[in-house]
Formats: structure tokens, sequence, C-alpha cells
């Protein structure tokens, strides 16, 4: 029974937790919130150094021939830092897509420049009112000989202003399909979608007639979804690393802050809350690890272990940073006290791909049907 | 990360496994559950126990100096899952095993451990611990029972309560105040008592079902020989919180018992024979059903990283936080089955369950006073006033 991280890969968290530090920190992050790249070159720069970009993609490709394992640890430590910028949607959410639908020639086209950075890319699933059903695209794609126009619209499509490329799901007269659009393109144009979290940005895309790639050899509908149990036990990563700080911020706020003449963390109410937010927190992080894990090694409960992870983590992180706004009190509410970033950070990871009735809904499939 | 178990865990449950399948019969196996008379249930259990201690299984995390396997934590996991598997009871003795013997093997003396040890594991005599009082529940070191020694005798006068196994147990690990002057820990002393000898009197502890299970012990003038004391006089406080430190696979195992509770009642939501015809149609059922199973599920994960926090050397809270969420989710598994079934919650053993369920969160220390503990031994906080 070994539900431990290797030391490689304690060792890939620590790189990236001083990057992190040094050249993201909080300060960092801020000036960024109103940005809609939510990066600068510099900084994505700084992870190409480190090799991150192409972390999933094989080798043969010039990637870091990594796992979902070495993918987790790195999101944690973004989530912990807040990280904002295209990082998931390029090197987790795009690439799975690629990997888990794409055909060779796709493959061979996007991953080169995918491992080495020079092309950021993102995924664009849904469509504004759907909520979360991506099954049944409305944006059309229009056969044009070698190549395809695709119009229509899509929403909250993440890191949209920081991508270069956008891969799209679209009605195809063979069902649903995935096509690269090129985001400087003719007939494309993207819109911010400013929301309430400023460390995670997305975007609205409007195709009008805008020439695409097809990424899929039809029938994409599969891969689309298991390229969401990638994105699904990524986005819970990262939602450990914010969750996990969230708590720390609460558990030193409460050891250091006086009132009635000694430490709220003294007080039973704020220890229970507190050991509370603990027990969530290592629950959520027990199925989070476990679903980095099956996703490579285990194939066949990929599915369950990737939306038990997701609907643990929608409905406790989120809630571990409202207690631990409670325990702040008024600075918590705050503009000027970090808390309410991670909040926000745990809302997006609650509200984005897929939601909790979604998720619990799935889950009852598999274990009911 | 690897989930395997490693070859000599596998190896012993192999091992394991086919002595169960030619050791656990019928009788044993109808034995664990709770029907029939009392008495003769028990008599299966204590042929069952003799068996097991024969095969060297009765108490497997046990020293093999005194008839354990020495078992580390994963092949005390593996132990559980197969008992669990094979529905075979365990052992009629856990108290005296799992809480009393630690003690004893670290305190005793050479004539205690001999005396004591290998007849607790045969299941020869039951233990029992006498250690709650009316007064001194959560804060079990108030506890108020009187030791006197006179001459090479101590006489003991007090009241005990919540005593599993009272009623069969033949002795008890005591734990009485010596030094009413002493700071309340350093007062108390432990004793190993006889249970059948004058002045103890036994009566059972009618429970919120209306069954009969703890019993109240009354000590009156009981004499107990000096050569039973277990430790030094005031140090009883240290001998009670001696367990052993690979306890630790008994309570990563909680979950398999109400994972399976889960499941049946997952099956039970879609069986046409449910009050109102299969609720598995319902999405709000099925929702329930799903947040219930991802509280199971999770608090299976949750328990094996306490597994490997301890096989790794890791320091990680996971340990301490699993009873808590385990009591949790056993109440929530009777609240779902009330609901599931209707009026018929009410009724027969489903009524007795959701009562029973009320235990989870009040034995073994209370919900509230382990989020105190978590809060001042993991989290660091102070002590609250």
């Amino acid at each position: 029974m070994d539900f431990e991280f290797s030391e490689e890969q304690e060792q890939l968290r620590e790189t990236v937790r001083r990057f992190l530090e040094e050249r993201a920190p909080i300060e960092t992050v801020r000036s960024l919130l109103d940005d809609p790249r939510g990066t600068t070159d510099e900084l994505w720069k700084g992870t190409v150094q480190l090799g991150l970009p192409g972390l999933l993609i094989p080798e043969a490709f010039g990637g870091g021939g990594g796992g979902m394992l070495e993918m987790g640890v790195v999101l944690e430590e973004m989530g912990r830092h807040l990280h904002p910028g295209p990082y998931l949607s390029s090197a987790l959410s795009a690439v799975a897509l690629l990997r888990a639908a794409g055909t060779d020639d796709a493959r061979e086209r996007w991953f080169p420049a995918l491992a080495d950075g020079s092309l950021v890319a993102t995924v664009a699933l849904f469509e504004a009112g759907q909520r979360y059903e991506w099954r049944t695209p409305t944006l059309r794609s229009v056969d044009a000989g070698e190549r395809c126009l695709l119009s229509g619209e899509k929403s909250f499509v993440p890191d949209l202003a920081a991508a270069d490329v956008c891969f799209v799901t679209a009605a195809t007269d063979d069902g649903t399909g995935i096509f690269g659009v090129e985001c400087n393109a003719a007939g494309v144009e993207t819109l911010p979608l400013p929301s309430i979290d400023g460390t995670r940005h997305h975007g609205t895309l409007r195709l009008d007639a805008a020439e695409a790639r097809r990424v899929d050899a039809g029938g994409a509908t599969d891969g689309i979804a298991t390229a969401l149990d990638f994105i699904h036990v990524g986005t819970v990563a990262d939602g450990v690393g914010a969750a996990t700080r969230a708590f720390e911020l609460a558990l030193e706020y409460a050891r250091q802050r006086e009132q009635f003449g000694t430490t709220i963390g003294s007080f039973q109410a704020v220890q229970h809350l507190l050991t509370d937010m603990l027990t969530e927190l290592e629950l959520g992080r027990a199925a989070a690890y476990y679903a980095l894990w099956a996703a490579d090694a285990d194939p066949d409960d990929r599915r369950r272990t990737s939306i038990l992870a997701k609907a643990f983590a929608c409905q406790a992180f989120p809630r571990i940073a409202e207690d631990a706004i409670q325990i702040f009190g008024g600075v918590g509410y705050t503009w000027e006290y970090d808390i309410h970033l991670y909040y926000k950070r745990l809302l997006t990871l609650r509200h984005t791909f897929g939601g909790v009735t979604e998720s619990l809904d799935e889950l009852a499939s598999i274990i009911l049907d | 990360m690897d989930f395997s178990y490693p070859p000599e865990a596998e190896a012993f449950r192999q091992e394991l496994r086919t002595w169960l399948d030619a050791n656990l019969d019928d009788a044993s196996r109808a034995a664990r559950l709770d029907e029939g008379d009392p008495g003769e249930r028990l008599e299966v259990l204590r042929r069952w126990n003799r068996t097991l201690a024969d095969a060297g299984y009765a108490a497997v995390s046990w020293p093999s100096e005194y008839g354990g396997r020495d078992a580390g934590v994963m092949e005390q996991v593996v132990f559980s899952e197969e008992m669990h598997r094979a529905g075979a009871p365990g052992t009629v003795n856990p108290i005296g095993i799992a809480n009393i013997a630690p003690s004893i093997m670290s305190w005793g003396t050479q004539e205690q451990k001999s005396r004591f040890l290998q007849r607790m594991l045969r299941g020869d005599d039951i233990w029992c611990q006498g250690f709650s009082e009316p007064g001194a529940g959560s804060d079990l070191a108030s506890l108020r029972t009187r030791a006197v020694l006179d001459g090479d005798h101590y006489v003991v006068d007090g009241q005990k309560v919540w005593n599993t196994f009272g009623d069969i147990a033949n002795y008890c690990e005591l734990l009485v105040r010596t030094d009413p002057d002493a700071p309340k820990h350093r007062g108390i002393t432990c004793l190993l008592v006889d249970m059948k000898q004058p002045g103890i009197t036994v009566r059972p502890l009618v429970t919120i079902t209306g069954e009969k299970g703890f019993s109240e012990l009354f000590f009156d003038s009981v004499r107990v020989p000096v050569e039973s004391r277990l430790g030094p006089e005031n140090e009883g406080w240290k001998v009670a919180m001696t367990t052993l430190n690979n306890e630790r696979g008994g309570v990563a195992s909680l979950h398999l018992q109400v994972r399976k509770k889960i499941r049946s009642l997952c099956e039970e939501a879609a069986s046409p024979e449910l009050p109102g015809g299969p609720a598995t149609s319902d999405p709000r059922t099925r929702e329930r059903l799903a947040q219930l199973y991802l509280e199971g599920e999770t608090l299976k994960l949750l328990s094996d990283r306490a597994i490997s926090a301890s096989v790794h050397g890791r320091a990680g809270p996971e340990g301490s936080l699993v009873k808590l969420v385990w009591s949790r989710v056993e109440q929530h598994v009777a609240e779902l089955e009330g609901e599931l079934f209707g009026p018929e919650a009410l009724l027969g053993a489903r009524g007795r369950r959701r009562l029973s369920a009320r235990s989870m969160t009040i034995a073994g220390g209370t919900t509230q006073v382990n989020k105190n503990v978590v809060a001042q031994r993991v989290l660091g906080l102070p002590r609250n006033r």
C-alpha cells in the first residue's frame, strides 16, 4: 500500500514550488487579476524552461513523457499559489483531448509545438445556456474541401485570451467532431468573459465561417468523455492545492488573532471548525491522489475515480474556503486579505467542467445502473 | 504510488484464505449474527476462538512470544479483509486483545503475563474494562471509584458504567483512584480484578434500543490483592493509555463493514421488494445514494492514506480522522435506510439499527472530544478552557 508520491515526484513539486514562490508570488498573481491572458511572456517562458507544458506529451514529440501523478503535483502547486495563466488548459486539457480523440496526424501537427511551449492551446466544449452539456454542440461545421468552416459560439472557454489554438467541439454530419481553430484566423472573435475569479480567465469564442482543421477521425464523443476524466482530475488536483493553502491560512490566523484576551484558536467552536475543514481536506486529497493514480494505472476505473474526486471536491473544497473566510471574520470579507482569492478559485472548480448535480448524477449511473 | 500489497501480505492472504476455507464452519459463521440464544452463541464463538488461537490467528498483531504473529499493518489489513470476506467472527475477547493486552505486555509482571495473556488469547477468560463512571465519561480522569490499601489488599468501592462484556467477563481492567489529593491524572491506579468474587454486582444497562447491551458494575468493599495491580500505584492513567503502536490496521479497516452496508442499500433501493417499488428511478434517491457512496469511498481512501502513512513513516493526520468520518458515515447510512423504507423504518431490526447508529459518535470517544484532540494534537492549537 503505497499512497505516497515518489521521490522524483516530490522533487518536481519542490522545483515548481520554488519557481512559483520566486517568480509568481501573490503580488504577481494580484497584478494579473485583470489581465485576460493571466500570464506574461516571461512567466510562460519560465514554465517552458522547467519542461512543464510538454509534461504529458510523449518523448517522441519532444515532451516529458510524464503521467497524471506528475501533472497532479504541478497542478497542486499551481492551485496552492493561485497561479493564473493557461497551463492547465494547454498542458492538460488540450493534450488530453488530442491524446484521447486526436488522429495521428493531429498529434504530429500540434504536439511538438505544445511540448516546447511555442504554442498555447485550450479547449472549447461548452455553449452558453447549456450548463455543462457537451455532448450536443449547436456550433456547426461545414465541409469545405481540405478544411472545414465553423460557425457558432462557445462559452466559458478557459484561457481563451492566452491561446493560439482552440480545440472546438462541433456538430458534423457524422456526429460530434473536434476541430482546431487558430485564434487569430479570419472569422474568429474572442471576447473576455470576466467572472468573479480573476485567477482563472475565460472567454467567449465566436466563429463565423472560420477555417478549422479536423482533429478526430469521427465519433469523438467517447474521446471527449475520456479527456474530461483527465481534466476533472487535474482541476481537482489544482483544488487540493488551493484548499490546502486556504486551510493553512485560516489555521495560521486562528493561532495569532486575539480576541477576548486570547487567541481565537483556543476557542472550541473555532477548533472544531478547523478540524472539520481538515477532515474534508484530507478526504478530498485522498480521492484526488487516487484518481491521479488511476487515471493512468487503472483505465477501467478512471471514470469512476475521476467523477468521485470531482463530486467530492466540488462540494468540499469551496466549503473549506467558506469556513476559512468565517475564521478570518471581517477581514476575510475584504479585498486586502488573500483568502477570497482561494474561495474564488475553488468556486471556479465547482462551477466549470461539470457541477455537483451532474457529477452525482454520473456517479449514480455508475453505481446503480 | 502503488496500491498492490507487498508479496508477504499476499502470501499471508492466501494462507489465511485456505485456512478459513478449511476451518470456518457454518455454526461459527452463524454465531456472528445477533440471533439465537446468547449463551449457546457464546459457546460456539469460544470454540471458534480456540480454533483461531491454535492457528495463531486470534491476535495477529501480538508479538509471537505471546502467541501472535507480529503482523505489521499490511498483514493486519489483510487479516481484516479476509475475515470480512469469509464472514468469519473475530475473537470473543476483542477488548482484552486490542486494548488490555498491550498494557499487560508493557506494564505487567512476568507472573501477570503468563497468568493472563494465554487465557485471554484463547478466550478462556473474557475481559472487560472498568473505565467510565456515571460522573466520568468524556472526562475519564475525573473518575471517583476508590481503592484504599489495607495490608496486602486494595479495598475498592464505587460504580462503573458502559462495560462492554460486563455480563460475561471474568476479569476487568479497572481504573481506581488511589490518591484523592493528587492532580486528577496522577492519582489513578490500574487493577486487574477477578469479577467472580463477593462485593461485585453486575447489572445490565438497558440501552436506547430497549435491549441489554452494556453493564453497570458496582463495587462494594471488594478486596483486590496488591499483586493484581498493573504498573505502579498512581500511574494507572499511563497504563490505561498504552496501546500497541502498530494497532492501526483495525481502525483502517472500519470502512469494510460500512461500505458493505452502502452496497446493500444500493441493491435494496433497486429492488422491487422496496415499499413503493424500486427507488433508483427517483432522481433524489439516486443523488442521495451517490452522495452516500461518495462518503463511503472517500472514507476508504482516507483509511488507505492512513495505512500508507503508517507503513512509510509519514506523519499524517489521516489516522486521527478515520473514526470521526466513519461514525458520521454509519449514521448517514442509517438515515438513508430509514428514508428508503418509509414507515417500515420504525420496525424491528431496521428500527433498532437506526437507534444504535447514534452510539457511533459517542462510544470510543465522542466526536466532540475527538475534535478537541485533533485540534490540539494534530493542529497544535492551545487547550481550550
